[in-house]
């Protein structure tokens, strides 16, 4: 026989001494390798903060997770209150709002310092939010300041940077103008892409790059933690009490819950679906979890050029067909609220979370989200009419139950000339599909809808799921006739939701147009005046519900388990915990 | 033997390529991209971030400048993580899945080989049935079901190991027990079958008539030849564990190199996803190339006759 492969001369001992040479090298090989350098001890705080972040850059971020980070080792011109976020003195001690609101004047403390001691002022926030608008730069959130003076014109390229009206006289003195008033904006200084980044950067981030908040990036080991230590030059006028914090990265939320239940971890965000029930439940874990009104709310987009749902009688059966007060309870876990507007936890839903707080024995404040906006809701009237009112004049011990009326749905489809079951009259709805990302609770819920569905109105549903950016892909083409979809708020006002529909959105999705929904949100940009911003608000709101391309589901709930060693964990509305105020017990 | 290496090494670099070409075909072919987000920033916004890796040049392009930077093995900044070049990406992830994979192949090579050749020395009998049944499992018993089995008896009910996490070296110990149970089963199994056929052959009888005693027949001259279909399967599965095992890496939060394969190609970091594809390709190709060379150490018949 031909051998297979020619060989050298290899004796016995030759062989072995390979073979042991080989085994030798691979095992040290490993050991050597695999052995990273270790961390000293414990830090005083471990996050379980879901995802590695992509980028600790401010202008890059787009992650909640990132956003944790950057927070820590930046600071803006202010800070947030961590129960109310009202603002507060941050990189500014003082600020005034002029002309109505649409010139911000910030008065920056002296003597602040970058974390590699060099003096940092307001020319650094003015670079740095120049570099956040530049079109050339591709900020994702660079239109968050698409309001000041002459930045849509540099955005759009028919002006240049010299004409955005942010001006820094002297080094402790900033400026901005606006078009209209921003009411929101303070609460945007103390965001991730309004962060000042230095100078030296270079579009970098991490270890080695200097930044200005009281801790900085010590280390960064890749899908395993970021260790953050104090900033020796940091002077306030935040008290942090931690000295050292880990963001672990860990994807799973099984095994975040693992971390957590094991002591390794005092406080984690990712927390899987099925377990919310035992954590809500079980006297170890009830203390501990913490589902507090999230600024952000599930909805369908409906696709309203499609047959069945062109007609306005298929879109109001299907959402009065849908036991919203069930699905909160027993597919969701029983955290989030039913919701029948667009603008997430109106009044009386923040009273039944108040109510369930306290059945749970558990005594902490919960505010309204938009205390200067009164929701608008998508209801029945005793008459079986449906209507869109403030949703504040609704009773809280109904609100679960006024979207739900099966027998109104069948007999707008009867009118409509639609077959309903247990009737041989009227032509046949066709089927209509449900399109879904995989993962959470996205598939379990589509099934729950195309049973009620197929219950209450005889509709037969196919349902869809797809992995996340081939569904973002579809969604984006309106290649779809009802597609799962959630909008999480960038600031504490009715316009990050309620301009998320207008004709111009990148975002709509739905190739939805309404002239006078667009002139209502206009006219609400507008406005200088509370009260009458908020009616602009409210007709848009009206609008969306009555004619617009969506189907409201839930207000949602952030999910924290955080260890009763832990304090200064306050429940806000946009899940945002600033580290300065939080402390441990034992070290 | 230098021919036999040099071909080896050109038939590895063409099947390298026709790999990475494939692979790139495949990711870019994926609806979506890597910039794609719930909340998308202005159409023009999201060119301008295109443009700056190079994503809006026309396909033919970026696979030139893709593969030009792997050949300077310098493939640049990940889509996903920009602040971290792919290179430096895997080279944090491997050593973690290089020291977790060799052990776990050392240790299930090791056990599955002393099991197998208990249960074939004690064939029929009830220590045969029960390593058999245990290679069963070890095969059939998907690894989230070990791992999450594991994790409950041995870190919380007995509270003896984390139950997951990178700090130390107890951190290792499950993940790598349960990583080294498929190829220990596997082992066992092939180590059974190949010895039980050997103490039929020849050979062995022969060596019976002469008088050795059973268990210098078995270890003498029985488990040598038995190792060979053994060892000719180590190299995918070695490529395979090196290279890191996506449910292990996730159960356990282990930062190595197994996850990037999904979440790249979820995340459509196509550097990323590239790189780890290649990683895989180039850890098979050496290790196929190892276990022939191991192969021509232990099988005399596929030695030339010294002249």
């Amino acid at each position: 026989m031909k051998p297979m492969i020619p060989h050298g001369k290899w004796g016995s001992m030759g062989r072995r001494g390979i073979a042991f040479l080989l085994v030798s090298a691979l095992l040290g090989g490993m050991l050597l390798l695999g052995r990273d350098s270790p961390l000293p001890g414990r830090a005083d705080l471990v996050i379980g903060n879901g995802t590695d972040p992509g980028t600790l850059h401010p202008h890059r971020a787009t992650g909640i997770a990132e956003g944790r980070v950057i927070r820590a080792i930046h600071e803006g011109l202010v800070l947030l209150d961590p129960a109310t976020l009202q603002a507060q003195p941050g990189c500014a001690q003082r600020w005034e709002i002029l002309d109505g609101g649409t010139h911000y004047r910030f008065h920056l403390q002296p003597g602040l310092r970058w974390s590699d001691g060099t003096p940092l002022d307001a020319g650094d926030f003015l670079r740095s939010w120049l570099q956040l608008i530049d079109p050339q730069q591709g900020a994702p959130y660079g239109d968050l300041l698409e309001a000041v003076v002459g930045a849509r014109r540099w955005r759009d390229g028919s002006g240049s940077a010299a004409e955005v009206a942010i001006r820094s006289d002297g080094p402790l003195l900033l400026d901005i103008h606006f078009e209209n008033p921003v009411p929101w904006f303070l609460y945007l200084c103390a965001q991730t892409p309004l962060q000042p980044v230095h100078p030296e950067a270079k579009g970098r981030a991490g270890p080695g790059v200097a930044t200005n908040g009281p801790w900085i990036v010590d280390s960064w080991r890749l899908r395993d933690r970021i260790r953050l230590v104090t900033n020796p030059h940091y002077r306030g006028p935040a008290r942090p009490q931690l000295k050292t914090i880990d963001f672990l990265a860990v994807e799973s939320g099984n095994t975040q819950l693992n971390i957590f239940a094991s002591g390794m971890s005092d406080w984690t965000v990712r927390v899987p679906a099925p377990a919310i029930p035992v954590l809500r439940s079980a006297p170890r874990w009830k203390p501990l979890w913490r589902a507090d009104p999230y600024l952000a709310v599930a909805f369908y987009r409906l696709n309203l050029k499609r047959p069945p749902l062109d007609d306005p009688a298929i879109r109001r059966a299907l959402s009065l067909s849908i036991d919203r007060r069930q699905l909160c309870q027993d597919v969701l876990g029983g955290d989030p609220e039913p919701a029948h507007g667009f603008v997430p936890w109106p009044a009386p839903a923040i009273e039944l979370q108040r109510r369930k707080l306290r059945e749970r024995g558990i005594d902490v404040a919960i505010n309204p989200p938009l205390p200067e906006y009164r929701g608008m809701a998508l209801t029945t009237t005793e008459a079986g009419q449906s209507t869109v009112k403030m949703a504040s004049t609704i009773d809280p011990s109904q609100w679960r139950e006024i979207g739900f009326d099966p027998q109104q749905a069948r007999r707008i489809l009867q009118e409509a000339g639609w077959q309903v079951p247990g009737s041989t009259e009227g032509r046949p709805i066709p089927p209509v599909e449900l399109l879904h990302s995989t993962g959470g609770t996205n598939n379990i819920v589509a099934e729950w809808l195309q049973q009620s569905w197929r219950k209450e109105l005889g509709l037969q549903t196919r349902v869809r799921s797809m992995e996340w950016r081939s569904f973002l892909d579809v969604q984006r083409a309106v290649d779809y006739d009802l597609s799962r979809s959630s909008w999480i708020a960038d600031y504490p006002d009715p316009a990050t939701f309620l301009t998320l529909f207008t004709s111009n959105s990148p975002n709509s999705r739905t190739d939805w147009s309404d002239p006078e929904y667009d002139r209502c949100v206009a006219d609400a940009l507008a406005q200088t005046e509370s009260s009458k911003r908020e009616e602009a608000w409210q007709r848009a709101e009206r609008i969306l519900l009555e004619r617009g391309p969506i189907l409201p589901l839930w207000s949602m709930t952030s999910g924290n388990l955080v260890a009763s060693e832990i304090s200064g964990f306050f429940p806000n509305p946009l899940d945002q915990h600033d580290l300065r105020g939080i402390g441990r017990s034992t070290p | 033997m230098s021919s036999f290496l040099t071909r080896r090494l050109v038939a590895a670099c063409i099947t390298i390529w026709a790999v990475f070409t494939i692979s790139f075909i495949i990711v870019r072919a994926a609806p979506g991209g890597p910039f794609d987000e719930e909340r998308d920033p202005p159409p023009d916004i999201k060119q301008a971030i295109e443009a700056r890796y190079h994503l809006d040049d026309p396909l033919w392009k970026q696979y030139l400048r893709q593969m030009g930077g792997w050949l300077l093995l310098d493939p640049g900044p990940s889509l996903r993580q920009p602040d971290h070049d792919v290179g430096s990406i895997l080279a944090a992830g491997l050593p973690i899945s290089l020291l977790l994979g060799g052990l776990s192949l050392l240790l299930g090579t090791c056990a599955g080989i002393c099991l197998g050749v208990l249960a074939a020395s004690r064939s029929g009998g009830w220590i045969d049935h029960l390593v058999v049944l245990i290679a069963s499992i070890g095969i059939s018993l998907p690894l989230y079901v070990i791992a999450g089995i594991a994790v409950l008896g041995i870190s919380f009910q007995l509270g003896w190991l984390p139950p997951a996490g990178w700090q130390s070296t107890s951190s290792l110990i499950l993940p790598v027990l349960c990583l080294s149970l498929a190829p220990a089963a596997q082992a066992a199994r092939m180590i059974r079958t190949s010895i039980l056929e050997m103490i039929g052959e020849d050979f062995a009888r022969t060596a019976r008539a002469k008088g050795s005693s059973p268990t210098a027949i078995l270890f003498r001259h029985c488990l040598r030849p038995a190792l060979i279909p053994l060892i000719s399967t180590l190299g995918p599965t070695a490529a395979a564990l090196l290279t890191g095992s996506l449910v292990i890496e996730q159960i356990f939060a282990i930062p190595g190199v197994g996850m990037h394969f999904v979440q790249g190609a979820l995340n459509r970091d196509y550097p990323l996803v590239l790189g780890a594809v290649l990683l895989y390709t180039v850890l098979l190709q050496l290790m196929t190339l190892l276990t022939d060379l191991l192969l021509v150490a232990l099988d005399p018949r596929l030695r030339e006759e010294s002249p």
